[in-house]
C-alpha cells in the first residue's frame, strides 16, 4: 500500500490491481502507464445488461482514444492471457441461451487496431448466473469463475491457444446463518497466488477460501470466516502472495491477512481508509463496469 | 444403508441413465456418483454430504423425467430414492406412499388397506416423487380430481442458508406456503421429498370397461380427419362436462400418418359401483359411428387392441353391441401388464410436449395437425402421436387453484404430444419436426405476443409441468406457461427463496428465484 489517501471505492480499485484485474487501473495507470498502451472498457446499461459492448482505447499517456466498440452482455469483468493476445470477458447475466446460468467469451485482440474479435463463448453451469470474476490459473490451464447470483465456482479449461472449453469442474456453495441474520453465498472475487493456489471472497459465506484443483475437481483446501458480520467485499493479494487484503462489504474496514499455505493465518485491521477521490478515466464510457489496461 | 455408485463401479453404466436415452446427452454431463438410499435418513445424509461438498444434487424417483432435470448433472450426485416406496396406512389415520414408490405398486398398495385410489397416471413404472410433486392426473381425474388435490402432508428435506439439511413435516398448518408448492410446483424444486400423506382417498372402482375405434390412416382424408377430432372434442366440451360422465376416460390418439397406421378412440369406463352401466361409454363411441362410412359394416374399425402402446391399457376386446368392450377388475386393469416398461432405464428416445384445451379444436388448429401429421420427415420414419385425453370434471374446481399448485381449472382436454426413436443421428431431425409442428398448431389461436405456444386464453390454457418441454424456455413467459398468469410463479419464486435460498435444487426449468 502506498501513502495515497484511500476511499473504500479506491481501496476497492487497488486491491484489483494487485489481482492483476481492470477497474484499479481508472486512475492510477492513466498516469503512470507506459506511454502507448490499450485499454478495454466493459459497459452495460443497467436496465438491459445484456445491451452491453466491450471499448477498445489506445492510451497514451492521459490520452486515450477509442479505437472500436464490439457488442458484449453484461462484461463485468475482463482480464487478459499472460502470453496470448486473447481478452476475457465475464457476461454478468441470469440467463443464457434460455438457461438460468452466466457465460465467458474470449476474443481476440488485435494489438495494432485494438479491434476485438469474438472467438467463441463457453457457458457456465446452471445456477451460475451473474458471474462477475474471474482468474486464470497457473500456466493458463483454466479459467477460474466467480457467480454471485448461484454462489457458485465454475472452473474451465484453457487451450494452448487460449481457447475455452465446456466448465470442467462446478463448487456449489451455501451462505451463512448468524444469530437471526441469514446470506447467500456471494463470491464476488478472486486472485491466485504464486504458488498455483486459488483464492476466493465471499462476503454472504463471510469467508476467505483457498482451493486447489485436483483431479479436474475444485478442492476447498482452506476456509478462513472474515469480517465476521459483514464479510469480504473484495480481495487482492499481495505480489508475493504472502498478504490477502479485503475489505468488509458494508463498513469498508480493510484487512490484511498473512498468507501460509494459502490459508489466512493472522488478520490484522489497517488503518481506516480516508478520502481522496481518484481521478476519472480521461476516456468516457456510459455505463462502465469494468476496465482493463494492457 | 446407502450404496454410493460411483465411475468405477460397474453398475454406472446403467444407473446413471434415465429412462428416456437422450439423457444425459454425453459423458462430460453425467452425475460423479449415484446415491441409492433406503431411509430418509439416508436420504438426509447423502443429501448433506453433497451439500457439504459443493456438489449439486438431483433426485430421481422412478426415472421417467421428460426432460434431463435429474441425470445432466456435471460431477454431481444424483441421489436415488427409489428404494423409498412404502406404501401404508399411516399411524395417525390416512395413508402414505413413498416417493420412491411406483405408481402400480401404489395402486395396489392402497387397494389392498383400504380399497381406496389416488387418481394418478397409468405408467406403472412412473415415480411418485415426480408425478405427486407435478399434480399428477390420470384416468379418474375426471371423477376424483388431480392427484395434488389429495394431499394432505408431505415429509421434505430442505437446505437451510448454512447448508444444513432439515427435515419438515409441511402440511396446511404447518410450512403451509411450501405445502402449497408442493401440489403440482413440480418435481425437486425446493428440496427432496420422501412421503406424501393422504388423509382421506376415495374409492377405487370396481371394474374397468375398455372399448373404443379406430380409423385406418389409408383411406383418411383431411375432412374426415376433422370430423373425428371435432366430434371428440366437441363431446368434452359439452355433454362431458356433465358430471355423470366423469367416470369415463377417453383417448385419442393422433398418430403421424404410416402405411396401416390408424387413428384411436378409446373409451375407458370406471364401473364405480359395479352396475356395469355402459350407457355413458357407448354414448360416446357412438357418434364417430358417422365419421366413417364404413362404420356400419365395420369393417375398419377396430377396437383399442390396436390401439399405440405407450403406457395406455392394452385390452383384449370383447363384442358387447356395436362396440367391443371389455372388463376387468379395476385393480386388475389397472397394474397388469406393467404399463411403462422397466423402472428407469430406458432404450428409446423422447421428446414430449404439452397443452391444456379450454375449447374444442378450431378447423384452422385441425388442419394444421392434420397437415404435419401427413408430412415426412426427410429420412425418418415417423413415430409421433398427439394424445388427446379427456379432461376436467373434479380437475376443473377453481378454488383449488388457490390451494395448491396447479392452475389450470378450465380445461376439458390435456394433450400430450410424444416422438419415439431409437437412432441418436436422428435427433436434430425429429426435434424440429417436432419443434415447427408444435409451434405452428400453436400459431393460429394465441395473441402475437405468445405465438406458437398454447398461451392462456380463450382457448387454452398452458402446458402441463410434469410434461416438461425445455424448448419452451426460450420464450420468457415460459412460467407462465406451466404455472399461469394469476400469480402462482411468484408465490412459487417467494417459496424458493424461503426454503432453498441457495438455490440447492436447480434444472434447467426449475423454479428461479
Amino acid at each position: 500500500m502506498d501513502s495515497r489517501r484511500w476511499t473504500r471505492r479506491a481501496f476497492g480499485q487497488a486491491a484489483l490491481a494487485l489481482a492483476g484485474s481492470s477497474l484499479a487501473v481508472q486512475s492510477g495507470l492513466s498516469t503512470t502507464a507506459a506511454s502507448k498502451r490499450l485499454a478495454f472498457v466493459g459497459s452495460a446499461p443497467p436496465d438491459q445488461p445484456e445491451r452491453g459492448s466491450i471499448h477498445s482505447f489506445r492510451v497514451v499517456g492521459d490520452r486515450w482514444t477509442a479505437l472500436a466498440t464490439l457488442p458484449a452482455p453484461a462484461p463485468a469483468h475482463l482480464l487478459m492471457h499472460p502470453t496470448l493476445p486473447v481478452l476475457y470477458a465475464v457476461h454478468a447475466v441470469d440467463t443464457w441461451d434460455h438457461l438460468p446460468r452466466g457465460a465467458v467469451s474470449a476474443y481476440s485482440v488485435d494489438r495494432q487496431t485494438g479491434r476485438l474479435g469474438l472467438l467463441h463463448t463457453q457457458p457456465l453451469s446452471l445456477s451460475a448466473t451473474y458471474p462477475c470474476h474471474a482468474v486464470l490459473t497457473a500456466g493458463a490451464s483454466h479459467l477460474f469463475v466467480a457467480a454471485v447470483g448461484g454462489g457458485i465456482f465454475n472452473l474451465l479449461p484453457v487451450t494452448t491457444g487460449g481457447a475455452l472449453l465446456p466448465v470442467s469442474a462446478i463448487r456449489k456453495e451455501f451462505g451463512s446463518e448468524e444469530n437471526s441474520t441469514a446470506k447467500l453465498s456471494t463470491p464476488d472475487s478472486t486472485a491466485l497466488l504464486p504458488d498455483g493456489t486459488l483464492l476466493a471472497a465471499d462476503s454472504g459465506q463471510e469467508t476467505l477460501t483457498s482451493f486447489a484443483i485436483e483431479q479436474d475437481a475444485l478442492v476447498v483446501r482452506h476456509r478462513t470466516r472474515v469480517h465476521p458480520g459483514e464479510g469480504p467485499a473484495r480481495l487482492s493479494v499481495s505480489p508475493d502472495g504472502r498478504f490477502a487484503y479485503t475489505f468488509g462489504a458494508t463498513s469498508g474496514a480493510v484487512q490484511r491477512h498473512r498468507l501460509v499455505d494459502g490459508r489466512a493465518v493472522q488478520t490484522a485491521a489497517l488503518a481506516p481508509p480516508m478520502v481522496d477521490v481518484p481521478r476519472e478515466p480521461k476516456a468516457h464510457v456510459q455505463h462502465a463496469i469494468s476496465l482493463l489496461l494492457v | 444403508m446407502i450404496a454410493t455408485v460411483t465411475r468405477d463401479d460397474e453398475r454406472y453404466a446403467q444407473l446413471h441413465r434415465t429412462r428416456n436415452a437422450r439423457f444425459p446427452k454425453d459423458d462430460a454431463d453425467s452425475v460423479a456418483r449415484i446415491e441409492l438410499c433406503e431411509t430418509a435418513e439416508d436420504v438426509q445424509a447423502a443429501l448433506q454430504r453433497a451439500v457439504h461438498a459443493g456438489l449439486r444434487p438431483t433426485v430421481r424417483s422412478g426415472g421417467h423425467c421428460y426432460e434431463d432435470f435429474a441425470v445432466n448433472n456435471p460431477g454431481g450426485v444424483l441421489i436415488d430414492v427409489s428404494k423409498l416406496n412404502t406404501v401404508a396406512a399411516s399411524p395417525g389415520g390416512g395413508w402414505q406412499v413413498g416417493a420412491g414408490a411406483m405408481l402400480g405398486d401404489m395402486y395396489k398398495g392402497l387397494y389392498e388397506l383400504g380399497g381406496v385410489n389416488i387418481p394418478a397416471g397409468s405408467c406403472y413404472t412412473v415415480g411418485a416423487g415426480g408425478h405427486l410433486s407435478g399434480g399428477g392426473y390420470g384416468l379418474l381425474t375426471r371423477q376424483q380430481g388431480v392427484s395434488a388435490d389429495l394431499l394432505s402432508a408431505v415429509d421434505i428435506l430442505t437446505v437451510r442458508h448454512n447448508g444444513t439439511v432439515q427435515l419438515r413435516h409441511v402440511n396446511r398448518h404447518t410450512d403451509a406456503d411450501l405445502f402449497r408448492a408442493l401440489r403440482g410446483g413440480g418435481g425437486a424444486n425446493f428440496g427432496v421429498i420422501t412421503v406424501f400423506y393422504f388423509d382421506t382417498l376415495p374409492a377405487a372402482p370396481k371394474q374397468l370397461m375398455s372399448g373404443g375405434l379406430s380409423f385406418p390412416w389409408d383411406t383418411m382424408t383431411e375432412d374426415k380427419f376433422i370430423e373425428i377430432a371435432s366430434t371428440y372434442g366437441h363431446y368434452f366440451a359439452t355433454r362431458g362436462c356433465e358430471p355423470d360422465t366423469w367416470p369415463l376416460f377417453a383417448l385419442m390418439g393422433l398418430s403421424h400418418k404410416t402405411e396401416r397406421g390408424r387413428i384411436n378412440v378409446s373409451a375407458t369406463w370406471h364401473d364405480m359401483d359395479g352396475s356395469a352401466d355402459l350407457r355413458v361409454p357407448t354414448e360416446f363411441l357412438d357418434l364417430f359411428l358417422k365419421c366413417d362410412t364404413q362404420v356400419a359394416e365395420l369393417k375398419d374399425l377396430q377396437t383399442s387392441a390396436h390401439a399405440p402402446s405407450g403406457g395406455r391399457f392394452q385390452t383384449t376386446p370383447c363384442v358387447e353391441g356395436k362396440h367391443r368392450w371389455n372388463t376387468k377388475p379395476w385393480l386388475q386393469a389397472t397394474v397388469d401388464g406393467n404399463s411403462g416398461g422397466i423402472k428407469g432405464y430406458g432404450s428409446a428416445r423422447g421428446k414430449y410436449k404439452s397443452c391444456y384445451m379450454k375449447q374444442n379444436f378450431t378447423t384452422a388448429e385441425l388442419k394444421t395437425m392434420y397437415a404435419w401429421l401427413t408430412r415426412d420427415i426427410p429420412n425418418v420414419n415417423a413415430g409421433c402421436v398427439i394424445s388427446v385425453d379427456s379432461y376436467g370434471g373434479r380437475a376443473n374446481q377453481p378454488h383449488l387453484a388457490h390451494e395448491t399448485a396447479v392452475p389450470q381449472r378450465n380445461s376439458i382436454l390435456k394433450l400430450q404430444y410424444q416422438m419415439y426413436w431409437t437412432n441418436p443421428d436422428e435427433d436434430a431431425a425429429r426435434l424440429k419436426y417436432f419443434d415447427d409442428m408444435y409451434t405452428d398448431i400453436y400459431s393460429a389461436n394465441v395473441a402475437d405476443a405468445h405465438v406458437g405456444t398454447p398461451f392462456h386464453g380463450t382457448n387454452y390454457e398452458g402446458c402441463y409441468i410434469n410434461y416438461p418441454d425445455a424448448d419452451m424456455t426460450r420464450y420468457k413467459f415460459w412460467p407462465e406457461l406451466y404455472y399461469g398468469t394469476e400469480g402462482l410463479y411468484p408465490f412459487l419464486q417467494s417459496v424458493k427463496k424461503k426454503y432453498d435460498p441457495n438455490n440447492i435444487f436447480h434444472y434447467s426449468m426449475a423454479v428461479r428465484a
